[in-house]
């Protein structure tokens, strides 16, 4: 039997450990695994065959800031000039690394929704600033209880992040919440930083609202947003923010200080998919949606537990019942069955009995990983506590 | 509703007062960046190269294949095998692990120096630097120690510069895409071998590397010095495929931990259609590049001998497309003469932008549609009869 690794096994190990092996089934990395819809593709290569391919401005395509305030609005609710309220960045990840350095000083509070996506930790701890956490939990399925951040504001207090649907818990912050969030940010004149890259991803009649659509919230809301996600576009690396035209000047300046602009066939590509029919989303959403039942019903088997994933493309899995750690359950399931699943680690340190599972594989192949991890827990249940 | 155009002052917003200090800083030097009017001769924009055959075809058969997902952090292992021959070739020795590809040569750039530098931070910068790098090196907040070798010296630091200077990281950029001149390869092994001695890291600016006129002046001669070096790299300027950004940086084993995780949590990894790009420019474009070294090449040599007919000595440079135009001679700075030319429609850089070694001189870019860059040449020329005694 498998020798269990000394030193604690994190998301890069794991990755490392799957590279050097062969037939295994990814649900680790954010990545969707549906093809890029063919007009977009199409509209790519007619920019590169017409030369379409030199530098564009620092704020991106006008016709593609043009498309986003068009999505903007159709959408979100979120009126937003292209001219000075929209910047294109080279992934939402550019977009929200920038616009935490354009916020964030040394000693700066700010609230961020526990678990998380700690590439914002990365960010937030470059800039010098301090992330203060706030608790979510599958009981209120990781929805972002008013009080809770209410609790923890500060003289200090900068920043209130929102990231819904959420990634890795897939919750979101309901309709009510973010209602209530809004007052408590304009009460406390606080900053909110509203990602919704997973927005194109709710099931089960889920619904949220774009919190700068809230009165009194535009002045002071960041909306971060992209097309990796919701176009199965992550290769391209287009997102971008809308907000106020002073923070959007700030990033613009910061932008072209990094690296210049977006690289200019992606844009076009990006005007493509946000101009273009729109149901190539809705297709990819339902394909989603039905691998989503599939992996509820096969953790419901498994014994794990969870909150009711509203959005996004993951299931946040509570491994308690198994009586297996979950970064070591992590490891027996690359190890044993070739299944790569990302431990709750990743995503906070006290995390350890959570799995975040993707719905990114067929759902031929989920099945084929689903039979592997129950082979794996039969064989462990109850031993290697 | 927002004002705009300067009406609220940015103290009276939500989002005005919660700005940081440096980020506002930033923005308020951004502000001097003159653009060009419309209909000037602008003598600064190069124009779009045509691309390689290959290149273009590598980035739509890409597209075809669906390579269209996150690529692996540091870059697709192909390109960065590749870069890390060519690099090694020419005696930066550098490995698929020690390589990472970059949204453009500027990304790759400001990964390393927030990765190197932090507040306090000592950088000896030799001149002549982009106003872009100073902007990076304060937002960082880096001490900033300048160097400002001459063009008598073909803009050549002396190793001793660098000699007690409690720096961290030496910067430098050979070949130059501002000068175009290159450090001749014993005395950058002088330099390097002296900030080594002095535990000084030393960043290379590589990026115009490619656009050499003669790819020797572009090699280092000790390899096992050269793998210690962090060097940047881009396709930009030599393959053309500025709008495309990508670049690269490869960097000594143990700053990788460091410097990767940076480039991952800064953008994730480089847009998959322009890593495939990139690789058939260095695998597939050679025949291409040689008739663009030979085209400047002519290109050059046509403004040299107008510009020096004309009394007006140049900076003969070892990469294109940037050509440096010395009007120290003349009664009037960089400064004033670039502004006379804006006023008379002609758009040239003055060379004080870029520090103190190329204040005195005007640039130009070479890469500017042939017959704009003949009339430009000939209405700078006239500057001697205008502002002379
Ligand atoms: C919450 C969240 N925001 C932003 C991003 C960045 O994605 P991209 O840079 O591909 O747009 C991700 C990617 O996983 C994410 O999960």
């Amino acid at each position: 039997m498998t020798q269990t690794p000394k030193k604690a096994i994190d998301i890069f190990d794991l990755q490392e450990l799957a590279r050097s092996k062969k037939n295994v089934i990814s649900m680790g990395l954010g990545d969707p695994d549906l093809d890029t819809p063919a007009h977009i593709v199409a509209a790519a290569k007619a920019a590169i065959e017409e030369g379409r391919t030199g530098p564009a401005p620092t704020r991106g395509l006008p016709e593609l800031r043009e498309a986003i305030s068009r999505k903007l609005a159709r959408d979100n609710g979120i009126i937003a000039d292209p001219e000075t309220e929209v910047l294109v960045t080279t992934g939402g990840q550019e977009a929200l690394f920038l616009l935490v350095q354009a916020l964030t000083e040394p000693g700066d509070e700010v609230l961020v929704p526990d678990p998380r996506y700690t590439s914002y930790d990365a960010a937030i701890n470059l800039a010098g600033g301090r992330i203060v956490l706030v608790p979510t939990d599958e009981e209120h399925d990781f929805d972002l209880d008013p009080d809770e951040v209410e609790k923890r504001i500060t003289p200090k207090t900068k920043v209130l992040l929102l990231i819904s649907p959420n990634n890795p818990t897939a919750g979101i912050v309901s309709p009510e919440n973010t209602r209530r969030l809004a007052e408590i940010a304009i009460e406390h004149d606080l900053i909110v930083i509203s990602d919704e890259i997973y927005e194109k991803f709710l099931y089960d009649g889920a619904q949220q609202i774009s919190i700068a659509s809230l009165p009194g919230m535009r002045e002071r809301t960041i909306t971060l947003n992209g097309v990796s996600k919701a176009y199965a576009m992550t290769g391209w690396r287009i997102g971008y923010l809308a907000g106020p035209p002073e923070f959007i000047d700030a990033v613009a300046a910061l932008k072209e200080m990094v690296n210049m602009h977006a690289p200019t066939v992606s844009q076009w590509a990006a005007v493509a998919a946000l101009d273009g029919p729109q149901d190539c989303v809705e297709e990819m959403r339902q394909t989603y949606a039905e691998r989503r039942r599939l992996l509820m019903d096969a953790l419901d088997e498994m014994g794990f537990t969870f909150g009711t994933p509203h959005g996004a493309l993951y299931i946040w899995a509570n491994t308690a019942s198994t009586g297996i750690e979950a970064t070591r359950l992590s490891y027996l399931f690359l190890d044993e069955a070739d299944v790569l699943i990302f431990p709750g680690t990743g995503f906070g340190e006290k995390w350890g009995n959570y799995m975040r599972m993707t719905l990114l594989q067929p759902k031929e192949v989920l099945e084929q990983a689903i039979s592997r991890m129950k082979d794996v827990l039969a064989r462990h249940r109850g031993t290697a506590g | 509703m927002t004002t705009r155009g300067g009406g609220a002052s940015r103290a009276d917003t939500p989002m005005g007062r919660a700005l940081a200090g440096r980020a506002v800083a930033l923005l308020q030097a951004r502000g001097r960046t003159a653009t060009a009017a419309a209909g000037a001769l602008d003598l600064t924009q190069p124009e779009l190269a045509v691309l390689p055959q290959p290149v273009v075809q590598a980035a739509k058969d890409a597209l075809d294949r669906g390579e269209t997902h996150y690529t692996t952090r540091p870059g697709v292992v192909e390109l960065r095998q590749t870069i890390a021959e060519r690099s090694t070739a020419d005696g930066f020795s550098a490995t698929v692990a020690s390589t990472v590809v970059t949204n453009g040569g500027s990304e790759g750039l400001y990964v390393v120096l927030q990765g190197l530098l932090g507040p306090g931070d000592t950088v000896l910068v030799v001149e002549p630097v982009a106003p872009n790098v100073i902007d990076m090196l304060t937002f960082i907040g880096a001490t900033l120690k300048r160097i400002s070798p001459s063009a008598e010296e073909r803009f050549v630091p002396r190793p001793e510069t660098i000699v007690d200077s409690g720096a961290a990281v030496l910067l430098l950029a050979s070949p130059s895409p501002i000068t175009g001149v290159a450090i001749p390869p014993e005395a950058l092994e002088q330099i390097v071998a002296a900030a080594v001695e002095h535990g000084v890291t030393v960043v290379l600016d590589r990026s115009s590397a490619a656009a050499a006129y003669d790819p020797a002046v572009a090699r280092f001669p000790n390899p096992e010095l050269g793998a210690q070096i962090v060097t940047i790299g881009s396709f930009s300027d030599a393959y053309g495929l500025t709008g495309w950004r990508v670049g690269y940086f490869t960097a000594p084993a143990e700053r990788m931990g460091k410097l990767g995780g940076l480039k991952q949590a800064m953008s994730i990894c480089t847009t998959a259609v322009s890593q495939y790009a990139a690789l058939a420019a260095l695998q597939e474009a050679d025949e291409w590049l040689a008739e663009r070294r030979a085209e400047f090449a002519r290109r050059r040599d046509l403004a040299v001998s107008r510009l020096e007919a004309a009394g007006l000595p140049v900076v003969p440079p070892d990469v294109f497309p940037a050509l440096l135009i010395d009007v120290r001679g003349l009664a009037a700075s960089d400064v004033e003469l670039a502004e006379r030319l804006a006023a008379d429609g002609v758009v040239v850089q003055p060379g004080s932008i870029f520090g103190q070694a190329t204040a005195g001189f005007l640039r130009i870019n070479l890469g500017i549609p042939a017959d704009d860059l003949e009339a430009g040449i000939d209405r700078i020329a006239r500057l001697r009869n205008g502002v002379e005694g």
